[in-house]
């Protein structure tokens, strides 16, 4: 059967532009806040809920709740605990 | 305005040159002429004035003959060996087609050249030249032209020895044409909505305008449009129907004794496009073609062709191009009544129950600019004197991972070639080997939603599993716009060092109404 197709597909952003310029070596600080919850949770080497309370903003601590309904078998995440 | 200014409408059926300025408006005064500018109507002994057919015949001789002449000879002479007609050009222009002749290998914009090049050996010919040199001029361009159709172009100018000084739009020169005062310029479409509609002999542009309230900047808001639904096709299925009705009449005869025995093909052809036109003002025409057949005696055509007869065989088109036109509305937001003008252009648009189905959506707002065949020539001739460019009518950039929007090209920006602009990316998830820029336009209203515009640059990046912020890849964007209205994105990975590019052709257009002196592109 013919159906008129709707693309349900995207390529999500993952670029961020600093208006101060920083040299290249320096660390960009302020991606703290725009890299993803599961990305920053990798960073700060610990998955302590009172540290991500305190680290994550609130989009990235609910990127990391998502993203733990991915992980495998023995990575902790949610659906085995 | 001082310079004298040239316009060229390269048609995909016809061409025409038109010159405004100074000396221009001089010379028709000493003639007692009327204030308007000059168009350069070729000449034909059959046709009379009328605007130059871009058909051009590569001769066995390795001559080039363009115009009149080529069109008399295509259907007599084309399919014989030797013997090679191009028309349409503007349609392959990047089609990537080759047209083998003489040894040679045409591309379609060496094409393209030798009718610029007719129409500027004509041009100077022309006694309102007043020795101006025919060298630089505006040539305007169907709304829906990508980059690469205008480069194609911009090389054939350059190989007719003709300098771009521009593009502009054809509904956008239609306009200019129409509106146009010596004196109070454009300040009657402050503040207003103006749609046009130019159907003609190869496409149908659809184009929605709109004059900012300080009469400074006209901006396109939507355009839309066919571009195979024109008046050449409705040339060839009015001759198939009056092929039928002949043979209805002559049933000994069939298509393939049409096909062998016919030596008037040309003429059928030219007879049934001056029929066309002329049913946009009589209700019934006579088509006549002495000698159709070969034979003893030789048997002639003679139809009559009837207007209700005529609108029933495009009824589908109609349909078709009202729908384009109430697509273009919801482009942009509005309804019928938001729209202050409705202009018809080109002359498929003259056709009666064409302007009878607009003012079915429009009512009385619908009007015809006088000879609408010549408006676009003459509207980018008008550009060119009084020095208008282009500026950009949407803003496009890109989103970023957190959903704010970074502007490359701002609305109302002049599209100036070579202006350029710097910034630097990080990019925020390396994880999947990428950094994606992906493009979108800001709409004007102020709604939060971005529009995608479909384009979109991957950059490989160096890390997928970054352990420290200073491992995020950095990324240096150029952005500029190119002489051909583009607008080039190029990303350099400062750490790889590799540079991917994307080139975004798909711009709004609007006009500045103030005379620049920087070099535009458009």
């Amino acid at each position: 059967m013919k159906r008129n197709l709707v693309s349900n597909i995207a390529v999500k952003p993952n670029i961020h532009f600093i208006k101060e310029e920083i040299g290249e070596d320096s660390a960009p600080d302020l991606l703290w806040a725009v890299i993803p919850g599961d990305l920053r949770v990798e960073f700060l080497g610990t998955r302590d809920a009172r540290i991500l309370r305190r680290e994550l903003t609130k989009i990235q601590r609910e990127e990391y709740e998502q993203s733990r309904f991915f992980q495998k078998h023995g990575q902790n995440g949610v659906a085995y605990e | 305005m001082k310079k004298l200014g040239i316009g060229i409408d390269f048609g995909t059926t016809n061409s025409l040159v038109a010159v405004w300025g100074d000396d221009v408006l001089r010379y028709l005064d000493d003639l007692g002429h009327p204030l308007k500018p000059e168009v350069y109507w070729h000449k034909d002994g059959k046709l009379g004035r009328r605007p130059l057919p871009s058909v051009v015949w590569l001769k066995p001789d390795e001559s080039v003959v363009v115009g009149f002449e080529a069109r008399r000879s295509m259907q007599q002479l084309s399919g014989t060996l030797g013997h090679r007609f191009v028309r349409s050009v503007k349609r392959s222009l990047t089609s990537g087609q080759e047209w083998d002749h003489g040894g040679c290998r045409w591309k379609p914009y060496e094409i393209a050249a030798e009718v610029f090049a007719h129409l500027k050996k004509d041009g100077e010919r022309q006694p309102t030249m007043h020795g101006h040199e025919f060298d630089s001029c505006i040539v305007t361009v169907p709304v829906g032209f990508n980059g690469k159709q205008r480069r194609e172009i911009r090389k054939a100018m350059d190989r007719a020895g003709l300098h771009l000084q521009g593009f502009v739009h054809e509904p956008f020169a239609a306009m200019v044409a129409h509106f146009y005062h010596p004196e109070k310029k454009l300040s009657v479409l402050r503040g207003k909505r103006v749609l046009v509609f130019d159907w003609g002999g190869g496409t149908l542009d659809i184009c929605l305008v709109e004059g900012s309230q300080d009469g400074s900047t006209l901006y396109e808001l939507a355009h839309n449009g066919i571009a195979d639904r024109a008046g050449d096709d409705f040339d060839r299925r009015i001759m198939s129907s009056l092929r039928g009705r002949f043979l209805e009449r002559h049933t000994s005869l069939t298509n393939d004794d049409i096909d062998a025995r016919c030596r008037a093909q040309d003429q059928f052809w030219i007879n049934t496009e001056l029929a066309k036109i002329e049913l946009s003002k009589n209700d019934s025409v006579q088509v006549r073609v002495p000698h159709f057949l070969d034979g003893n005696p030789p048997i002639d055509l003679g139809e009559t062709l009837r207007r209700p007869e005529f609108e029933e065989l495009i009824e589908q088109e109609i349909n078709a191009a009202s729908a384009c036109t109430l697509k273009c509305l919801e482009q942009a937001r509005l309804n019928p009544s938001c729209v202050d003008h409705v202009l018809l252009v080109g002359g498929t648009s003259l056709i009666p129950r064409v302007r009878r189905k607009l003012e079915e959506i429009f009512g009385a707002k619908v009007m015809v600019t006088p000879e609408p065949d010549a408006a676009i020539a003459r509207g980018a001739a008008i550009v060119a004197a009084e020095d208008w460019k282009p500026v950009n009518a949407t803003t496009i950039g890109c989103e970023m991972a957190r959903g704010e929007f970074f502007t490359f090209l701002e609305r109302g920006q002049p599209l100036v070639a070579s202006a350029s602009k710097k910034s630097v990316f990080y990019c925020t998830d390396p994880r999947d080997g990428y950094a994606n820029f992906v493009f979108a336009r800001k709409p004007v209203d102020g709604e939060n939603a971005v529009v995608p515009t479909g384009d979109m640059l991957q950059v490989p990046v160096a890390t997928e599993r970054p352990t420290d912020l200073r491992e995020l890849d950095r990324l240096v964007v150029q952005s500029t716009i190119t002489s051909d209205a583009t607008l080039l994105i190029q990303v350099t990975h400062t750490g790889m060092g590799n540079t991917e590019k994307l080139e975004i052709s798909d711009i709004s257009f609007g006009l500045n109404l103030t005379s620049h002196e920087e070099e535009s592109c458009f």
